[in-house]
This record gives C-alpha cells, sequence and structure tokens, in this order.
C-alpha cells in the first residue's frame, strides 16, 4: 500500500516535469552556452581601449591602451601598452591567459624607469584587472564545463530577445577561482552572445552588473564597443567601470614575437 | 487677577464634571491614536547619532565613508603563548572562514589569513593572501614568524609584536541594507545611464539594529571559538555601541518598573487610598504613551541620554496629580460632596500647578537647541511630557474624579495618628521658622560659607565624553578594549584626508615623501596617555611595492627616490590584481587617507591630539604645492566624532545653563510680581547647583552628556518649591505682617507640600543610581542630592532671606506683638 503511494506520486512529479516543460524543440541551457563558447569572437585584433574608473562619489580616472591580442590553441595572448596617462606612457603589459582553469596565467609588466620587467603572480581570477571592477576572469573566456547551467527565462533587453541563464560553478575551487557565487547570464539569441550579465560575488557579499553595450559586426565578428561593470551592494552603486573600444580590428595577423618580454620592453 | 484665574479653573472643571463621558472618549481616543505610533520606536545608539544631522563634523565624516568605508572597525585580538604554531593558525583560518561566510553587514575581514603579502621572489612580483601557502611544518612556521614580524604593515596591526596577539578585523558595510528587494528585483538592477549616473539620493548608512546583529553574531561565533591557548577579546566602537545598547534596554525596563513601583508605594503611604495611586500613575502614564508616540511620529530615535525620559516623566509627571487629590481628599473628609471637592481644589491648585510645570518646563528646553542631538531631544520631549503631563493632569484627573466614585473617609484612629504626627511636624516647623528668621544673617553668612567650600571644587570640573567609561568596570568589553590597546597599540582611529586638489596629485614626490615624514613623526607622539600605535596611508602600500622590486631589501621600504617610478610601481600594484588602493586614495589619485591608530581614551584627550596632528600636517605640508595649490587636510573619522561630541556637550551646558537660569529667574520675577523679591528667590535656587556642582568638581565627577544636564534639571524642579513657598509667604506676610510667622504659616501648608514632592521626586531620581551604566548612576546622584539641598534651601536660607530682605513686621504696623523675637533689621 505505501509502495503503491510512492509509486504513484512519482508518477505524478513526473507528469508535471513533463507539463512543465515549456517546448520540446527548445534548446537547454547547456547547449545555448555551448553555443555561446563555440561563436567566433575574433583573432588577430587590434584595439584602442578607453577605461574609465569611477568611484563613489564620482571620481573618474582615465587610461588609454593600444591592445593586441592574438588566440593560441584556446589560450589568449594580449599585449597592453598605455598611453595615458603620461606618467605612465609606454608601459607596458603582457598576459598569457591559459583557458585551463588549473593554470595560473602568466602577467609581465615593464616599468622603464626601473628598466626591469616583472612577472606577476596572481593565483586567482577574481582579482580586479588594472583597478577596474572587472576582474581578470570577466576579461576571457569561461571554461565550458566549470559551470552548471539553468534557463530561467526569456525576456527582451531593448528589441532583443535574451535568454536569462543561470550558471553555478561546478566546484568550491571553481567558485574560489572566479570569486563568483553565481551568475546570471543575459544572452542574445539571435547572435548567442551574451550581453549583460549580474555576478554574486562571494566576497561581501556584492553584486556586480555587467553590460556589454554598442554591439555591431565588425570584420564578420559580433564585438561590444562599450562594456559597462558596476559594483553594487544592497542596490547601491560602489564602484563603476566604462571600458570603450575604438578602431577594433581583426585578422591583423599578429607575429607571436609582438607577444614577447623583449617587445614589451622595446614598447610600441 | 488671582480671583479670575480661579474662577476661569472653577469653571473650567464644571465643564469637565458635565461632559465628562465624552471628555473621557476624547482624551482615551486621542491618546490611543498618538501612543499606539510609541511602537515604531526605534533604538539608536551609534557615535554619529550624538551629534545633529547638520552638523558639518558629522557631514565630513558621511563623506570620508562614503569615499573610503567605514573606519570604526570590530577588532578580534586573540591571545596564545606563541600564534605562530599550526593549531593556532589552522584555528584562525577556519575563524577567518566563518565569520567571512556568517556575520551579516560586512564589507571586509581582514586578518593574517588574508593579509595583502606583497613580495618579490627573483624577476616576479607575489601579491597574495598571507596564508594561502598554509605552513606544514616548523621550519614553515619559522619562515612566516620571521617574515610577518619583520613587515611593518602587519606588526601591531595582524599581529602583536612579541607574537602572543593576532587580530581579525571586521569592517562593516557603510550603507544600511534595510528594504532591499529579491532576486528579481536584483536581475533588474542594470541602469542604462551608467555613465553619468550620479545616483541622487543618498543611501542610508548602516543602521544601529544592523551594527547591532553583526556584533551579536560576531560575539556567538567567537565564543563556539574561545578557548585555551585561542583567548578571544573583542572590541572597537560597534561592540561599545552594542554593549551600551543592551544595558540601555535592561536599565530601562529596571527603571521603569522600579519608578511604578516605588511611586505606587509612595503615594499609597500619602494617601492610603487606591485612587490616591491608581489615578496619579493612570496621568503619568498616559503621558509618557503619549510622549513616545510623538517621538515615534516625529521620526526621533530613543538615545542613551533618552532613557531618563520614561522613569523621568513618572517622578516629574505625579506632582501635580498629588497637589489636586491632597486637596480633594482633605475635603472629603470635610464634605462629602465630590464634585464641590473637585471644584474648589482645581480652584485653588490650578494656577500653582501651570507655574511649576512651566517652570520644569523650561529648564528642560533649556537643551532643546543643544547640539548634542540626544540632548535636544531629551530636552524638546521631556518639556513637552511635562507639559502633556499638565494637560492630563487638568483634563483626564478631574474627569475620573467626576466619573468613578470617591469615598467619604475619616477614621478616628487614622486622624489621631495623622494629628500626632502633624504636631512633631508642626512643633519642628515653629522652631526651624524661629531659628531662621531670628538669625538670619547668621544663617546667610553659614550658607554662605558652605556654598563657597562647595563651588571651590567647580574650577576642578572636567568635560569628559567616553561611552566606555559609562559602562561597568568588569563588562569584557572594557577588559578587551584595555588589552588591545595595550598590546596591539590601540583601537581608536584618526582618519585624515590630503588633498592635493589635482588628478593624480599622488603620484607627486614631494607629497609622498611629506606624507611620509609626517607619519614617521606624528607616530612618535606621546603625551597625556595618548601613543600613535600604527599611521596607515597610500605610502605604506607604495614602500611595500618599492622594497618587493628591490629583492625585498628593507631598507628599500621607503618612497622611490626616482620620483617617475611611483606611478609605475602604483600601475604594478594594481595590475597584481589587488584593489586594497580603493581603500586609500580616490579615483582620481588626488586625496589620501591616512589613519592614525590610538588608545581609546576620553575625547578631552583626543582634542588635544588632533589640534596637534593639525598642526603638524601645517608645518609639515608648509611649503608643499601640486599645480600651484598647497595640499589641504581634513581630520575626521571616529575619534573626531568623539573629540565634537564633547566639544558640543560643552556648549550645550553653557548654552543651557545660561538659558534655563535666565529663563526661569525671568518667570520667577513674573510670577511673583515684584523684580527685587523674585531675584532673591532664586538665590535658594542657585545654591544647590553651585554646590552640586561644587561636588562634582571635588569628587573628579566628570562633566559629560549625563551631569551637563543635571543643573538645569535640578534648576527647573528646585524653583517649584521656591515657587509654593514664596507665593504662599508673600501671601500671609500680607495678612500677619510678620515675618516669623509668615514663614511658619508657609512651611505649616505649603512645606509639607514640598517637602512630599522633593521626597518623591529625590527618590525619582536616586533610583537611576541602581543603573548598570556609571553615568546614569551619577545623574541620578546628583539630581538627587541637587533636589534634597534645594529643599533645605527653601526650609532654611529662604526664610533667612525674607527676614533679611524685609522688615520683620510691617511698617505700618511697628506694634504687632511678635517683634519682640525678632532681630531688628
Amino acid at each position: 500500500m505505501r509502495t503503491l503511494a510512492i509509486y504513484g506520486s512519482c508518477l505524478l512529479t513526473a507528469l508535471m516535469l513533463l507539463v512543465a516543460v515549456p517546448t520540446v524543440q527548445a534548446m537547454t541551457a547547456r547547449e545555448i552556452m555551448e553555443k555561446v563558447d563555440a561563436r567566433d569572437d575574433g583573432d588577430n585584433m587590434t584595439a584602442h581601449v578607453k577605461m574609465t574608473l569611477i568611484d563613489r562619489q564620482n571620481n573618474r580616472r582615465i587610461r588609454e591602451m593600444k591592445v593586441f591580442t592574438k588566440d593560441k590553441g584556446m589560450d589568449t595572448w594580449k599585449m597592453q601598452f598605455f598611453l595615458s596617462p603620461a606618467d605612465v606612457k609606454d608601459t607596458g603589459f603582457l598576459t598569457y591567459d591559459y583557458y585551463k582553469g588549473d593554470r595560473d596565467d602568466d602577467q609581465w609588466l615593464y616599468l622603464p624607469d626601473l628598466h626591469k620587467t616583472k612577472r606577476i603572480a596572481t593565483s586567482d581570477k577574481s582579482s580586479a584587472f588594472m583597478g577596474s571592477d572587472f576582474s581578470y576572469a570577466d576579461m576571457t573566456r569561461r571554461v565550458l564545463d566549470e559551470w552548471q547551467y539553468k534557463l530561467l527565462k526569456e525576456d527582451k533587453v531593448g528589441e532583443h530577445k535574451v535568454w536569462l541563464i543561470e550558471a553555478l560553478p561546478v566546484s568550491d575551487e571553481v567558485r574560489d577561482r572566479y570569486g563568483y557565487l553565481k551568475s546570471v547570464l543575459f544572452i542574445r539569441q539571435d547572435i548567442f552572445m551574451g550581453i549583460r550579465a549580474v555576478h554574486w560575488l562571494k566576497e561581501g557579499k556584492k553584486i556586480k552588473y555587467q553590460q556589454n553595450k554598442e554591439i555591431s559586426k565588425i570584420d564578420g565578428v559580433w564585438v561590444a564597443k562599450k562594456l559597462h561593470q558596476k559594483t553594487t551592494k544592497n542596490k547601491i552603486t560602489l564602484h563603476r567601470t566604462i571600458m570603450e573600444y575604438t578602431n577594433i580590428k581583426y585578422n591583423q595577423n599578429l607575429a607571436d614575437a609582438l607577444f614577447s618580454v623583449r617587445k614589451l620592453e622595446k614598447g610600441i | 487677577m488671582k480671583k479670575r484665574i480661579e474662577s476661569l479653573f472653577k469653571a473650567w472643571t464644571r465643564f469637565l464634571i458635565r461632559f465628562r463621558f465624552p471628555v473621557l472618549l476624547l482624551i482615551l481616543v486621542s491618546t490611543f491614536m498618538v501612543g499606539s505610533q510609541a511602537r515604531y520606536l526605534t533604538i539608536d545608539t551609534s557615535n554619529e547619532g550624538l551629534l545633529q544631522p547638520d552638523d558639518s563634523i558629522l557631514i565630513t565624516y558621511n563623506n570620508f565613508r562614503d569615499q573610503f568605508g567605514r573606519d570604526d572597525l570590530l577588532v578580534l585580538a586573540i591571545k596564545s603563548d606563541n600564534i605562530f604554531t599550526i593549531p593556532y593558525l589552522s584555528k584562525l583560518q577556519k575563524l577567518h572562514a566563518r565569520l567571512e561566510a556568517e556575520l551579516p553587514h560586512v564589507n571586509e575581514v581582514t586578518s593574517m589569513v588574508n593579509a595583502r603579502d606583497t613580495r618579490g621572489q627573483g624577476d616576479t612580483l607575489l601579491v597574495d593572501d598571507l596564508l594561502r601557502h598554509f605552513p606544514e611544518n616548523d621550519q614553515d612556521l619559522v619562515n612566516l614568524r620571521k617574515r610577518v614580524l619583520a613587515n611593518p604593515v602587519y606588526v601591531n596591526q595582524l599581529v602583536s609584536a612579541d607574537a602572543t596577539f593576532s587580530t581579525i578585523l571586521i569592517e562593516s558595510d557603510t550603507y544600511s541594507s534595510a528594504g532591499m528587494g529579491n532576486n528579481d528585483d536584483i536581475l533588474s538592477g542594470f541602469s542604462d545611464e551608467l555613465e553619468n549616473d550620479t545616483e541622487a539620493e543618498t543611501p542610508v548608512f548602516l543602521t544601529d539594529l544592523e551594527n547591532a546583529e553583526l556584533v551579536a553574531k560576531a560575539q556567538a561565533i567567537a565564543a563556539t571559538f574561545n578557548g585555551p591557548d585561542f583567548e578571544i577579546f573583542m572590541a572597537g566602537s560597534p561592540v561599545v555601541i552594542h554593549t551600551v545598547k543592551k544595558l540601555m534596554m535592561k536599565d530601562m525596563t529596571k527603571f521603569l518598573r522600579l519608578a511604578v513601583l516605588t511611586i505606587g508605594i509612595c503615594l499609597f503611604i500619602m494617601f492610603r487610598r487606591i485612587s490616591g495611586v491608581i489615578l496619579p500613575l493612570l496621568v503619568v502614564a498616559l503621558t509618557l504613551i503619549t510622549t513616545l508616540g510623538l517621538m515615534a511620529i516625529f521620526g526621533v530615535h530613543f538615545k542613551v541620554p533618552t532613557i531618563i525620559l520614561p522613569s523621568f516623566l513618572l517622578a516629574v509627571g505625579v506632582g501635580a496629580s498629588v497637589h489636586i487629590l491632597s486637596l480633594i481628599y482633605q475635603r472629603l473628609r470635610i464634605s462629602d460632596d465630590k464634585h464641590a471637592a473637585l471644584i474648589y481644589a482645581m480652584g485653588h491648585s490650578g494656577l500653582a500647578i501651570v507655574m511649576t510645570s512651566i517652570t520644569t518646563a523650561a529648564g528642560l528646553a533649556s537643551f532643546a537647541t543643544a547640539e548634542v542631538a540626544p540632548i535636544a531631544d531629551l530636552g524638546l520631549f521631556s518639556s513637552i511630557g511635562v507639559l502633556l503631563s499638565l494637560i492630563f493632569t487638568l483634563i483626564l484627573l478631574p474627569t475620573l474624579l467626576a466619573i468613578f466614585p470617591l469615598k467619604q473617609k475619616k477614621s478616628p484612629q487614622e486622624v489621631t495618628a495623622h494629628d500626632a504626627s502633624n504636631t512633631r511636624f508642626d512643633r519642628f516647623i515653629d522652631w526651624s521658622a524661629r531659628i531662621t528668621t531670628s538669625y538670619p544673617k547668621r544663617i546667610v553668612l553659614f550658607s554662605a560659607l558652605i556654598v563657597l567650600i562647595f563651588s571651590a571644587g567647580i574650577p576642578k570640573l572636567q568635560f569628559s565624553h567616553n561611552q566606555l567609561s559609562w559602562l561597568p568596570n568588569d563588562l569584557p568589553v572594557r577588559l578587551a578594549t584595555e588589552i588591545i590597546d595595550q598590546n596591539m597599540r590601540g583601537s581608536v582611529a584618526l582618519e585624515l584626508v590630503l588633498d592635493t586638489g589635482s588628478d593624480n596629485g599622488l603620484y607627486d614626490q614631494k607629497v609622498l615623501q611629506a606624507m611620509d615624514k609626517f607619519a614617521k613623526k606624528i607616530a612618535r607622539y606621546e603625551h597625556d596617555s595618548i601613543f600613535v600605535g600604527k599611521v596607515i596611508s597610500v605610502t605604506t602600500i607604495l614602500k611595500e611595492i618599492h622594497k618587493a622590486l628591490h629583492e625585498n631589501r628593507p631598507e628599500m621600504y621607503v618612497i622611490p627616490e626616482n620620483g617617475a617610478l611611483i606611478p609605475q610601481e602604483f600601475l604594478l600594484f594594481e595590475n597584481s590584481g589587488s584593489d586594497d588602493l580603493q581603500n586609500f586614495v580616490d579615483s582620481r589619485f588626488s586625496k589620501a587617507r591616512v589613519t592614525i591608530k590610538v588608545p581609546w581614551r576620553d575625547a578631552l584627550a583626543y582634542v588635544q591630539f588632533i589640534a596637534k596632528t593639525d598642526a603638524l600636517f601645517t608645518s609639515s605640508f608648509a611649503d608643499i604645492e601640486v599645480n600651484g595649490t598647497p595640499v589641504t587636510l581634513t581630520t575626521t573619522g571616529i575619534m573626531s566624532l568623539f573629540a565634537r561630541t564633547l566639544n558640543a556637550t560643552m556648549h550645550s551646558a553653557a548654552r543651557s545653563y545660561g538659558f534655563a537660569i535666565v529663563i526661569i529667574t525671568l518667570m520667577m520675577i513674573l510670577l511673583i510680581g515684584d523684580l527685587r523679591m523674585g531675584l532673591i528667590a532664586m538665590i535658594p535656587n542657585i545654591c544647590p547647583i553651585l554646590i552640586t556642582m561644587g561636588i562634582m568638581g571635588w569628587f573628579s565627577i566628570p562633566l559629560d552628556m549625563f551631569t551637563m544636564l543635571v543643573a538645569s534639571i535640578a534648576i527647573g524642579l528646585a524653583v517649584d518649591d521656591t515657587i509654593h513657598f514664596v507665593y504662599n509667604f508673600k501671601k500671609y506676610y500680607e495678612e500677619e505682617e510678620n515675618v516669623e510667622r509668615a514663614v511658619a504659616q508657609t512651611l505649616h501648608t505649603a512645606g509639607r507640600a514640598m517637602l512630599t514632592t522633593s521626597i518623591v521626586l529625590s527618590i525619582g531620581f536616586f533610583l537611576f543610581m541602581l543603573a548598570s551604566m556609571h553615568n546614569i548612576f551619577y545623574f541620578g546622584m546628583l539630581v538627587g542630592l541637587a533636589i534634597i539641598i534645594a529643599l533645605l534651601a527653601d526650609f532654611i536660607l529662604a526664610p533667612a532671606l525674607m527676614a533679611l530682605a524685609l522688615p520683620t513686621t510691617k511698617p505700618l504696623h511697628p506694634q504687632a506683638p511678635s517683634i519682640s523675637r525678632g532681630e531688628t533689621p
């Protein structure tokens, strides 16, 4: 009798689940994210970047950089030279960003007045990128398998339909490395591109809001020319960062030698 | 004139008797409407709450918090014989993790576990958490110990110099999270106007309640870790505030119960009637509820000084009812016409009640403009309360008396007992009237001498503001603060903000060098029990990187000699992934925060320290300019709030005393209708104040925001007795035309009432001596004392003064028989 009751309730649950699943042909969250991951995000890029940091009291600091990136298999190489402010002009910053989560990124910074290049060792991607609201992880491609996805709902941002996908780290290690307890990603349905994200930070119960704006196709690649990120706590904005990309070019056939410490020390 | 007022009161009473039911209904409904709001009252024991919202020091502090976050940290100091052991460190790690995960309203938890560890290793710059690679063996521990104790950033901040303490510093959120929404709200938190989004509304700072939640949770977690070789001490302003709040709630309920009980007992002894207990208590209870309701309606928080309010209103408010009831009961002994007795009593005492209530309210209202916010609240709402109790006495009391039956009561034994005590009291009064009027000069001289001796202590009076000194000596937070001050060299911060006035002004080598020199100089400050335990600023970070870039050589812990390197080193630091710079500079790199850690002391010592810091800054930055503008300094932080509170206390005290004395003297003159007599009548009121303040001086009781209340409250209350005395005396002097007889008559009639009300009042205040908090204890003791002294002055000094000021007998009737006994003026 008791077994029967359990079977009955199982059956009922199963039926309810079947009814709850919206449409048979709809993609799963994982499938959507696979498509996002597979999207061509360009290679051999050069661009001009303007980064604006804004604090609580609306004080602004602006930095401008010339950026070069090149894909190396799943890894990404990135060279940045500061153009302004004048005090740090010609200072360069080289990053080897490894796709594999367990390998720390390599970073070098050249200090012209010390005539030295210093390798910077940071063991987690959760730390701030150049004092901004973007973490290193925000600036790079996430490892698909390190997250568990769940489709929350469909919505619209502007005139574009989006999926809201919740991403949970698969392990404590991943959580600690990214510093996120959870993210909700807004994926544009027409081009499989993330245009918004909300990140729940492990530290200090803060929440970050990322917006990718001014999206257009350059050299066949969909790209956001403006990135916003704000760090909030209890809905109060603590700090904001705006990154503006101009003069973006892809397929520039950049030489490997450009991404070397030698080049870093020589300058542009 | 007097007759007119009397008949007015009588007419009013007749009106009340006639419409007693609608009046009662009206009162109950309106009291309920206002009083029911009282449940929305909130408590605030924060440091900020002590100042008015528009106080410039508070505004500066809020700006500072807005930019750099909170400075009043919660400090856990954890003691062990040796902190560099695996068990200690792993326990520290666990405690740190639990605090980080479970504490509400926390912005940052810092300890050795996650301390910024900036090091050079070959060509690599390492910026990591200190204990990311947890020591595994003794060699690791030895290395860690060496590294930690050699790092000037850690010593006295995260570890004690002798390695017996390490700390966990908890920085709470700057802003309140009250009223924040759910997940859906979070997902819609995007703002499109991000680029010039200025957030029009200023967010609410972390509330007192949230602070309490944080501290209570931290205490609970700490308790589960506390043990031998891991002894946890908790201090810091958030803990002090929380402790004060807990004690305050406990004390307030205690006072309320005790006040009701003692007043009830006094009333019963006096009247021996249930109605004589219930009715006055009902009047004050409704007064209290209405006052609290009004406070809630006007959004006034309950703060530490305000806890005096409830029991204060009970003690003060009961007096008026007592006057009316005693007359009614007296009349009821003669006849059983209750309404007639009521009308008579109201007519007779109405004016006196109004006058005494107004002087009491005036004494309290003298605080209404105080710069210490809760003192202003207390002044305003206690004077409103006194006036409300007057209204209730004039409306509710007669109405209730008209509705409920009163028995005519006169048992023979009672009368005999009463009369016997009467005779004894009367004999005493006669004797005292004779002595005081016979030797007025001696009495005045003697009084003057006493006042002189006591008031010689007044110059010794010290101002004080120190919340920790309010707390009982054996409270853990007091011990913890002492231990932390001793071992970690401080628990309070003075915050400085240096403004270079231009973007990247902090890249300027001159500025940074001057900052460094200034920091070194101020670190050597040691004066008046204040020493500097630590100075932290952006130069600390710069020197740290500079050293790391130069093979960690200790001699490279300096500002780079090559100024061009400064921005590059900062850039390097920022690229290392640390966002710690945000705590020390603004985004424009134009303003720098300097934190100076000192021990917890009385604000009096801080005032001097702040002045010294200011002077040192001025001399250190005298010839330093960035782009043609001099560097400016703002001092702020929790310490500046303490100092400002002290300052505000001093101003408020001076202003309130002046105001109270002037207003009450004017009222006295007006009420008596005679300038000279009015001024003379003030003498017995000023003397008790001088004596009380002298006692404070002699016994080193500091003048803080509580004891400063004593003088004005005491004068407002003391003056009531004097009004009764002078008022009656004048009347009897007109009739009797002889000072001694007039004094005797006055004391026989008004004296008895003066005695009882003074006893009830002083007991009401002496009850505060049962408080757990020292400041409340002193407050109660001093006001109670002042009331007793004032009563004595009215019984002894006032008659003597009258004898000196007036002809013994009226000159028109020199043949008055009693002249022989008096001294000829």
